[in-house]
């Protein structure tokens, strides 16, 4: 892997460009000039967020004195990194459940929900999603001293959620919260691994079967990290061929790589075999522990194997990628942009057509294809039978100017009259009551106020899902929680005729349970 | 293999790509074509040829399958009578304002497009993002000392003269208020495979960064590059000119199938 991350996916980027030469740097501090420093101090920043997590409980409606966000963000990341690459990936929901059941344990007085609410404040924190409207990738700027004095953004991951074939989302880390997780931070990662290979070689040969079990745990979490690290490269090329150095110091670094993981394979390949020769020699209990050190190395064996296979690859993804990149539409000329400050916010200072306009272009293109359907037959009178609004609606409505755009909405009701309407329809959420006598209250306070009554309770006996705008302010006196039901009885007032409904809570009235489609509107 | 049946699999494949909540994972056979659609060049070219000829065009082949957008006339292309029918201009500005915050607030830099990851955003993110940009229009119109005699509505001003909420009794939230437009927005990605519900808030697939970064975005800035060099040219041309690229929108042969489609499953 490349000594500078800087220069690749880690993507540190010079944010005031005005090195002060001249000034010196006290001998004592001379370590800020190195390369190693700079190293370890990204590697630092890299755990801010555990930090901002454990920091910013204050903020939260739960009592946090209980928990160790740290901790908690710790034992995600772990568990996130134990199921890579197996087909039981975690979901954020597998996650949620993992990380409230140890807030559970930690404060097994205290509600579930609040268990909950903790591992998704924790998830969230490491996904960077908690409340903000900006990227999905943490940036944190810090003092580069190497020449003069910059400031730079290290711009990085921990937790991100990504697609798999089969259509689930599933929860991955990072190198980068690998790198947390695993806590050497200043360590290379080869180096390391080769380091745990020889301590397990050793302690195979002592025949401490249980180190060796821990010992290759650890090595396989190497394996994953090495693994995201380089597949973090070649998805590097993958996105922009032009942003990745191929000439020069990809191509070592990943010559590099093969010939690590070259090597991996060859250690793994022996220690396999060891373990295989003193395979008849061994008792039961042992024999069982050797098989599991033995399936933790096929493990890694196999990760090595695939990465080795990507890594004999890697040319020809950089060959198929410049070419299909060539085909696309930033080739010509238009070049990546930003939803916000190049589309979004320009938009919002347009007049209302060209917003309109753009706008329409951008839903049309973003929701993708349309299948054409085909009626059902049964739809077929009603299709043909209703009024025609679609296309001629559109090509004159330019023209009708919208009344609710010249303040006062023409149509609404005096707020005097709505209040008065709302204290007679507010009884029925109570219990069941007759339109008739609601009608009654009505028309004693004035013919409007029954109009709005007669409106509402109309709106709930049959919806019209055509016409919001205009009952609108209908809908909104009535519970939301109460249905109207014909009594059979003939009503006829003045002007109009139909049923007597009787109006009440739903649950009074209706002997099914509906229970999900009130929950959704009590939300 | 002769010609016919290499069409009879590209066909097949474009017919799995167009059923856009459908993951290769998920259907063997899906899985082999796109295989071979990333390895084998010929079946490669014969696919986007079919395609072509379908007025369709493969824009990407992600992890999850094959990416499929339609060319301006196609019959599979998407229009906003699709969406809702009998739209108001001011209705159908805030879904465009809509979907753009979605876009926005999910991928506000331009690196964010690149990142091969899921992003979750909720409703109330968009609703407050949209709310906070606009609210930042209007503070600083009023620092500004020139007053301007703007007799067109400023899509920003619109916004916030739109209720946040507003529920109806039938449950949900009203078309005529932000937060319904946007979550109505989400519900559509969700039904065209970009996007997935997950609690209160929806994950938003490599589909959608996809067809973000390589068309709409690119269309929307086509177009918005359209108006304002109309706007330069002068203030006439200017109400020409997005009129007519208004009515290239809406102008739709009348469509009996529209209003059939006119919500996405399971939205109401």
């Amino acid at each position: 892997m490349p000594e500078d991350e800087a220069t690749l996916h880690d993507q540190a980027r010079s944010t005031t460009a005005s090195p002060q030469r001249g000034s010196v740097v006290p001998a004592v501090a001379g370590s800020v000039l190195e390369e190693g420093f700079v190293r370890r101090t990204r590697a630092l920043l890299r755990t801010a967020p555990l930090h901002r997590l454990a920091g910013a409980t204050s903020w939260q409606d739960w009592d946090a004195t209980a928990y160790d966000p740290r901790v908690l963000a710790l034992a995600a990341i772990d568990a996130v990194v134990a199921r890579m690459g197996f087909a039981s990936e975690l979901t954020y929901e597998d996650a949620l459940g993992v990380v409230a059941e140890l807030a559970r344990i930690a404060a097994p007085e205290r509600p579930e929900d609040e268990h909950v609410k903790v591992a998704s404040y924790v998830l969230d924190g490491l996904l960077n999603d908690r409340d903000r409207n900006d990227s999905q990738a943490f940036s944190i700027p810090y003092s580069d001293y190497r020449d003069g004095h910059l400031r730079r953004d290290l711009r990085f991951f921990l937790l991100v959620e990504r697609g798999r074939p089969d259509g689930r989302v599933v929860l991955e880390a990072s190198a980068d919260a690998v790198n947390v997780f695993r806590g050497g931070l200043n360590l290379r990662v080869e180096d390391a691994q080769m380091a745990m290979e020889l301590v397990l070689q050793a302690q195979l040969e002592r025949g401490d079967l249980d180190e060796a079990e821990v010992t290759a745990e650890q090595n396989q979490r190497l394996s994953y990290e090495m693994g995201a690290k380089i597949r973090a490269l070649l998805d590097a090329t993958r996105s922009d061929v032009g942003r990745v150095d191929w000439a020069g110091e990809v191509l070592v670094e990943l010559d590099r790589a093969r010939c690590h993981v070259a090597e991996r394979i060859s250690v793994e390949e022996q220690i396999l075999a060891h373990l295989a020769a003193g395979d008849e020699a061994r008792e039961d209990e042992v024999k069982d522990k050797a098989l599991r050190v033995a399936g933790l190395l096929d493990g890694c064996l196999h990760e090595h194997r695939t990465l080795h296979e990507r890594l004999m690859g890697a040319s020809d993804v950089f060959l198929e990628e410049q070419c299909r990149q060539e085909l696309r539409y930033r080739g010509h000329g238009l070049g990546l942009f930003s939803m916000m400050d190049h589309l979004l916010s320009p938009v919002l200072e347009e007049p209302r057509p060209v917003a309109a306009d753009v706008g329409g272009v951008f839903v049309e293109k973003v929701l993708g294809s349309r299948i054409p359907r085909v009626p059902r037959m049964c739809d077929l009178v009603h299709l043909l039978l209703r009024r025609r609004e679609v296309g001629a609606e559109e090509t004159v409505e330019e023209e009708v100017p919208e009344l609710s755009e010249y303040g006062d909405d023409v149509e609404a009701y005096d707020p005097a009259i709505v209040e008065a309407a709302s204290r007679i329809v507010a009884r029925s959420s109570v219990a069941p009551a007759k339109l008739s006598e609601l009608l009654a209250d009505a028309q004693a306070e004035s013919p409007e106020v029954a109009e709005l009554v007669r409106l509402s309770v109309l709106w709930a006996f049959a919806p019209e899902h055509d016409d919001e705008e205009i009952v609108g302010m209908a809908i909104d006196i009535l519970d939301p929680g109460v249905v109207a039901i014909s009594t059979g009885v003939v009503l006829v007032t003045d002007g109009w005729t139909g049923d007597d409904l009787v109006i009440g809570p739903v649950d009074q009235l209706v002997a099914e349970d509906i229970p999900s489609e009130l929950d959704e509107v009590a939300r | 293999m002769t010609a016919a049946t290499e069409a009879g699999k590209a066909a097949e494949l474009i017919a799995f790509a167009l059923q856009p909540r459908l993951a290769r994972g998920a259907d063997e056979r899906y899985g082999e074509l796109w295989s071979e659609y990333r390895t084998d060049e010929e079946f490669h070219n014969v696919v986007d040829a079919v395609a072509n000829g379908l007025g369709l065009v493969v824009i990407d082949a992600t992890e999850q399958g094959l990416v499929v957008a339609p060319m301006d006339k196609s019959p599979f292309a998407f229009r906003l009578t699709d969406y809702a029918a009998g739209l108001t201009p001011k209705r159908r500005m805030l879904i465009g304002l809509a979907h753009l915050g979605i876009a926005a607030v999910a991928y506000p830099r331009e690196s964010d497009l690149e990142d091969d990851i899921v992003v979750r955003r909720s409703v109330e993110q968009v609703e407050r993002f949209l709310r906070d940009a606009c609210q930042a229009l209007a503070d600083a119109e009023e620092q500004d000392s020139v007053v301007r005699d703007d007799e067109e509505t400023l899509a920003w001003r619109e916004y916030l003269s739109m209720p946040a909420s507003r529920r109806m009794a039938k449950g949900g939230y009203s078309a005529d208020c932000t937060v319904g437009q946007i979550s109505r927005a989400f519900d559509w990605l969700v039904a065209q495979g970009m996007a997935r519900q997950s609690g209160d808030s929806y994950q938003l697939l490599d589909r959608y960064r996809v067809q973000v970064r390589e068309l709409a975005g690119h269309v929307a800035l086509e177009r918005l590059r359209a108006a304002n060099d109309a706007s330069d040219i002068g203030g006439a041309a200017e109400g020409a000119a997005s009129r007519a690229t208004t009515e290239d929108v809406v102008t739709e042969e009348t469509d009996i199938y529209a209003d059939h489609a006119a919500a996405p499953e399971g939205v109401s």
